[in-house]
Parts: C-alpha cells; sequence; structure tokens
C-alpha cells in the first residue's frame, strides 16, 4: 500500500513537472508589444510554471525519502459495510453520457438531450422502477427548463425544436 | 443622523415596502441556490420591476435580493457539494462534510444564523461610510498585490495534510486565470485555438465542475455509497445555543474580514470567505476539526459572504465606485431614479442612504423565517436516491453552466473540470485550492504588473509602500509560522529528554 501510494505521487508529479515544461514552451511565444510593460504577457504563466516545476520536484523527493506511517503498511481490517467498490463500468459509462450531453446539446436541443442523457444515467445507474424514471426524465428538465428560461429569462438550445418555439 | 435612523425605519415599515422586500429576499434565496446564477444576475433581473416604485422601497428590495443571495449560495454548498455562488465555495469544504455526517440542519442553521449576524453588523458600515471610504482610496495597484499575496496563504490552509499538493493545486488555479486575453497587452494566452478562450476559463463553471460533478462522478463510481447516503437520516435539528456560542470567534472573524474585504473594490465575497475560513482556522481552538466538519469552517464564511455586502457600499455611496457587480446594480437603481451616487448623495439625499440602512437591517432579520422555509423546501428534495439526485444535479449542473454566458462549451469546462476534479481528489490534492487560485490569480498578476507599469519597473514598490510591505510581512510570517512552530516544539522535547 504504502509502495503504491509512493508510485501514484511520483508518477503524478512527473505529469506535473511535464505539465509545466509544456506551459514554458507556451509561454515563451508570448512577446510583450508595450514597452511600457516591463514584463510581457509570457512572463507570469512562466513563473507559475517554475513553480510547478519545483514542488513536483519536491514531491518526487518527499515520496522517495518520506517515512512510511504506520496506517499505509499495517492492512486495514475489511469491512463489508464501508468497503468501497469502484466501478470502472458506471464511470466509463457516466463520461460517455456527459460527452452525450456537450456533443449533441446544441444540435438536439436542452429539452430532447437532457430527457435522454437522464434516462441513460438512470439506467446506467441501475434505477428500475418505471415511475421513478418516467417522472424524472420528464421533470427534471421541465421544472429546471421553466425556472431558468422562464423565471430568469435565459434562452436554453432549442436545437431541433427550433421551429416549435418560434 | 438619529432621526434620519429613525425616519429611514418609519419609512421602511409601509405595507407596499415590506412586501417587495420579503419577495426579495426569497427571490434571492432561491435564485442564488441555482448554480450559475449569482447575486447580481438576481439583482438585475429584478431591476426593471424596481423603476415603479419610490426609491426607498426599490433600493431595500435589490438589498433584499443581495441578502437572500449571500445565504442562498450556501444551501446547495451544504446539500450537494455545489456552491450556488462563487462566494459559497469556502462552505463546502466543511458544510457539506457536515452534511454528510447527519447534521444538516446545524449547517444550515449556523449558515443562516451567522449569515444575518454578517450581515446585520456589517450594514453600520453606511453610518461610517465616509472615514471608510479613506480605505478605499489608499488601495492601488501595490495594495491589491499584497493582499493578493496574503490571500494566497490560505493555500496552507486548504492543503490538508499535503502542503506541496496544495501549493501545486494552487499554482494550476493561478494558471487557469492566466488563460484568455491578456488585459495590457491583448496577446491571448492558451486559447487552444477555440475562440471561446478568449475570455480565458470562466469561474462558474470551474467551481461548479471541481465541486459538484466531481462530487456526482464519485457517487456514482463508488456504489457501496448509495446504501449508506440513502439509508442515512437528514437530521433538521437547528443548532444549539450552546454550539452557536462555540462559533462567536468565527462570526466575529468573518464580519470583520468580509466588512474589510468589501470595502475594496474588486475582492468580492469569494476572497472574503476563503480568508475568514483560513483566518477562523487559525485562531480556532480546534483547527484540525477544519475540513472535518466543523461548524466554525461553515460559520465564517458564510458570515463574511453577508459582511461584504456593507462594505461593498462604502465605496458605492461615498465615492461612486461600485466594489463589486452587485453594488453596481445598486448603482444602477439609484441613478434610474435620477439619484448620482457619490460624495453629494450625503449632501442632497440623505434620507435615501438611512431609508437603505433600515431596508438592509430588516431584509436581514427577515432572512432568517423565509431561510428556514426555504431550507425544509429543499431538505424534502434531497431526501430522494442517489440516482435520482445524480440525475437531477448533473441536469442543473448543464442549465446553470450554461446559463452563465450561454455557452455549451462552459458546460464542457465544468464537465471537464469534474473529471479533473474527481481524479484530483483520488490523487490527494485540493480543489479548494485550485479555485482559490483561479480567483485570486487574476487580481494578482493585474496588481503586479500595474504595479511595476507605474513604478517604471521598479520592484522596490511592493516594500515602499507601508499597506503593501505589511501584508507581505505578514504573508511570510503566516506561511513559515507553523515551520517555526514545530522546530520549537520539537527542540523543546528534545531538551526535555536530555534532562
Amino acid at each position: 500500500m504504502a509502495n503504491w501510494r509512493k508510485i501514484v505521487d511520483i508518477a503524478t508529479a512527473l505529469l506535473a513537472f511535464v505539465f509545466g515544461i509544456w506551459v514554458w514552451m507556451e509561454a515563451r511565444d508570448y512577446e510583450a508589444p508595450l514597452q511600457v510593460d516591463p514584463l510581457g504577457p509570457g512572463f507570469w504563466p512562466q513563473m507559475l510554471a517554475c513553480g510547478i516545476m519545483l514542488f513536483s520536484v519536491f514531491l518526487v523527493l518527499n515520496a522517495l525519502f518520506r517515512r512510511s506511517q504506520p496506517q499505509e503498511t499495517e492492512s486495514a481490517p475489511k469491512d463489508a459495510a464501508t468497503e468501497e467498490a469502484f466501478s470502472p463500468y458506471r464511470f466509463g459509462g457516466v463520461i460517455f453520457l456527459l460527452l452525450f450531453c456537450i456533443l449533441t446539446l446544441q444540435t438536439l436541443g436542452y429539452f430532447i438531450t437532457t430527457p435522454l442523457f437522464i434516462l441513460g444515467l438512470l439506467l446506467l445507474l441501475g434505477v428500475r422502477s418505471r415511475r421513478a424514471i418516467i417522472i424524472c426524465t420528464i421533470g427534471f428538465p421541465l421544472v429546471w427548463g421553466a425556472l431558468f428560461q422562464i423565471a430568469l429569462g435565459v434562452r436554453l438550445p432549442e436545437g431541433l425544436l427550433s421551429q416549435l418555439f418560434r | 443622523m438619529v432621526e434620519l435612523i429613525l425616519n429611514g425605519f418609519s419609512n421602511m415599515f409601509g405595507f407596499q415596502s415590506i412586501l417587495w422586500m420579503i419577495f426579495g429576499v426569497f427571490w434571492g434565496t432561491i435564485g442564488s441556490s441555482m448554480p450559475g446564477i449569482s447575486a447580481s444576475v438576481a439583482m438585475a433581473l429584478l431591476l426593471p420591476l424596481t423603476w415603479s416604485m419610490e426609491i426607498s422601497t426599490a433600493l431595500a428590495t435589490l438589498a433584499g435580493v443581495w441578502a437572500g443571495s449571500a445565504y442562498g449560495g450556501g444551501i446547495p454548498a451544504i446539500l450537494i457539494n455545489t456552491p450556488g455562488s462563487p462566494g459559497a465555495a469556502a462552505t463546502v469544504m466543511d458544510g457539506y462534510i457536515l452534511h454528510q455526517q447527519g447534521k444538516t440542519g446545524k449547517a444550515l442553521g449556523v449558515s443562516l444564523f451567522c449569515g444575518t449576524i454578517g450581515g446585520i453588523t456589517s450594514v453600520f458600515c453606511i453610518l461610517l461610510v465616509v472615514p471608510l471610504s479613506k480605505i478605499t482610496l489608499a488601495f492601488g495597484a501595490a495594495e491589491y498585490f499584497g493582499v493578493a499575496i496574503f490571500g494566497l496563504t490560505i493555500l496552507s490552509s486548504l492543503s490538508g495534510d499535503n502542503m506541496l499538493k496544495g501549493l501545486i493545486s494552487g499554482l494550476f488555479g493561478l494558471l487557469l486565470a492566466a488563460t484568455g486575453a491578456d488585459v495590457f497587452s491583448g496577446t491571448v494566452r492558451f486559447s487552444m485555438g477555440r475562440s471561446e478562450m478568449v475570455e480565458g476559463f470562466n469561474l462558474i463553471p470551474v467551481m461548479i465542475g471541481l465541486f459538484a460533478v466531481s462530487e456526482m462522478l464519485r457517487q456514482a463510481a463508488y456504489s457501496a455509497r448509495w446504501k449508506e447516503v440513502t439509508s442515512k437520516v437528514f437530521s433538521t435539528t437547528m443548532p444549539t445555543l450552546k454550539e452557536m456560542a462555540s462559533v462567536t470567534r468565527a462570526t466575529i472573524i468573518g464580519t470583520v474580514v468580509g466588512i474589510v474585504v468589501g470595502v475594496m473594490p474588486g475582492a468580492g465575497q469569494t476572497v472574503s470567505a476563503f480568508v475568514a475560513y483560513s483566518e477562523a482556522k487559525r485562531w480556532s481552538k480546534h483547527p484540525e476539526m477544519f475540513g472535518k466538519g466543523s461548524l466554525e469552517g461553515v460559520a465564517a464564511p458564510e458570515t463574511a459572504n453577508n459582511a461584504v455586502q456593507g462594505g461593498d457600499m462604502v465605496p458605492a455611496l461615498a465615492l461612486g465606485i461600485p466594489g463589486s457587480n452587485s453594488a453596481a446594480v445598486m448603482m444602477a437603481a439609484l441613478m434610474l431614479h435620477g439619484l448620482t451616487p457619490g460624495p453629494m448623495l450625503f449632501e442632497k439625499n440623505a434620507q435615501v442612504v438611512f431609508d437603505l440602512f433600515a431596508g438592509m437591517i430588516m431584509v436581514n432579520f427577515m432572512m432568517v423565517p423565509i431561510g428556514y422555509c426555504v431550507v425544509r423546501m429543499y431538505m424534502k428534495i434531497i431526501s430522494v436516491s442517489s440516482p435520482l439526485l445524480i440525475a437531477g444535479v448533473l441536469t442543473l449542473v448543464t442549465v446553470g453552466t450554461f446559463s452563465a454566458r450561454s455557452s455549451v462549451f462552459d458546460v464542457g469546462v465544468a464537465f471537464l473540470f469534474g473529471v479533473i476534479g474527481f481524479f484530483l481528489n483520488i490523487l490527494g490534492f485540493s480543489p479548494p485550492s485550485v479555485v482559490l487560485g483561479l480567483v485570486l490569480g487574476r487580481i494578482l498578476e493585474t496588481a503586479f504588473r500595474r504595479a511595476l507599469i507605474l513604478s517604471d519597473g521598479s520592484w522596490m514598490t511592493f516594500i515602499e509602500r507601508p499597506i503593501s510591505a505589511v501584508f507581505i510581512i505578514l504573508s511570510i510570517l503566516v506561511l513559515f509560522y507553523p515551520f517555526m512552530i514545530s522546530w520549537w516544539k520539537k527542540r523543546k522535547a528534545g531538551a526535555a529528554e536530555a534532562t
């Protein structure tokens, strides 16, 4: 467990370091057109990038030389009531649905995309009650849509229903 | 002055005024509890309605919306880990944990009562507008830089057990603030070729993503949690007098911080909430409880959030400088009725100012019963099962983030930062630090570069200007204080062992 944590910390720190290098390289190209501005638009991001790289190095050193805490080395007794069961299937499914929502929101419109999104989400999360599915699939988009569009004056994407709204 | 104050209360006790104030508080509380609808948006939506009202009623109504919004943003922060407004971002850290521990009523009650105390206390700033406005004038670019640097020391409070990861998170947040068009040169930075990135990352979708979407992802991915959440009984018990007494120190800190930060134009509710949280933790008898469900961790930011109102009105009324978008809407209401905010307002229309004073006190008192009713309504809504709550929240997030700029891109940003926030939490990084960096980043960079331009590139300007120097020295002391104390204790322990 302790080794696993160290490996994760080192990998994360290296990722942050590479990110810092990318930011620094990108910011190099931002020139200062104004002579009165002594630093230019690239200075600040470069400074932050250096900070990220520096702390990443400290993080690696901390992970390599940190003394393991007792709770990291002892294996904790497993308790069925509290054991976390990560479901990559559910996680991946939610990500897919979020992507679907972003890609279709403008094209299909809010009142088509959102019910499909909710339906997919509820089925993915194991909801089988027809009543709950129908109420939520129709109710949530209507309630939020009415609140934002009618009460707050926010124009939601119409998409395919644009002819209907005119 | 006493006569003006008494006349103010007398003017505000009309039937129509009271009805409008109640409506304003209710509207502000409900509106601000929707992610994407901030106080200024809720106020601006009502502004056309105030055209036909008497000026005092109009100002009191808008003040009601403002007061309601300050509290309303904290409700979803506590119930569903979703700050309803940027100012409630600091409330999430302990508020949501208290909710998960079943102490929902206590968290919401502390938020309501402490917010009311902060709001009422800060209103008295209006009586001190003239001397307080001198503070506003004393703040230039270097001073703002000093304050922002001091604000960054909060990162040590938000970092949890791993300071390095907290600092990296904060730097990442500062970097997010550096995206978009540069204020001085117009150079668009890190746009990745997208026109939507010309303005950079908007705070609302990033914040909603890091808090709300990441939490919903976590709940969806870990099924064992559902039984825990759905079988939990949410206690609606309000905090006891003893519990309210225990947060006195945090409330006082929140009030002072809120007023002082409010007086500085551009600092805003978010900065005051985070600074109040950090200071409350620093001075608390139980700092180890912060981040693990501390009532003080809710009291301080919520008090500061509300206390900003009074401070915000100081530059607006005295100098005609709006300290925030909400103060700008109040000024717009004044101008709609033919009055000009600024020094002459006290000379020619002093009664209007004192009517506003009375109105602001009354709406803060009204917030208690109205806020209580709204909370009861929300608690019924969130007692549904986890899958339904996840579906409801993600739909709300979609609409809320879209409404900020009518942009699907912002929805994408919220979802992207939801995934980033999910992994940040797993890897031990600090999403609140990212939000703090994003909030402070623009102030910090702009103030830093403007100060250097004004001083012809001399870095000594930050030391030569006394207010800036004081804040920078305080920041260094605050950062090194824990290490010094730790070293001193080890030395003492070593000496004791030796003897």
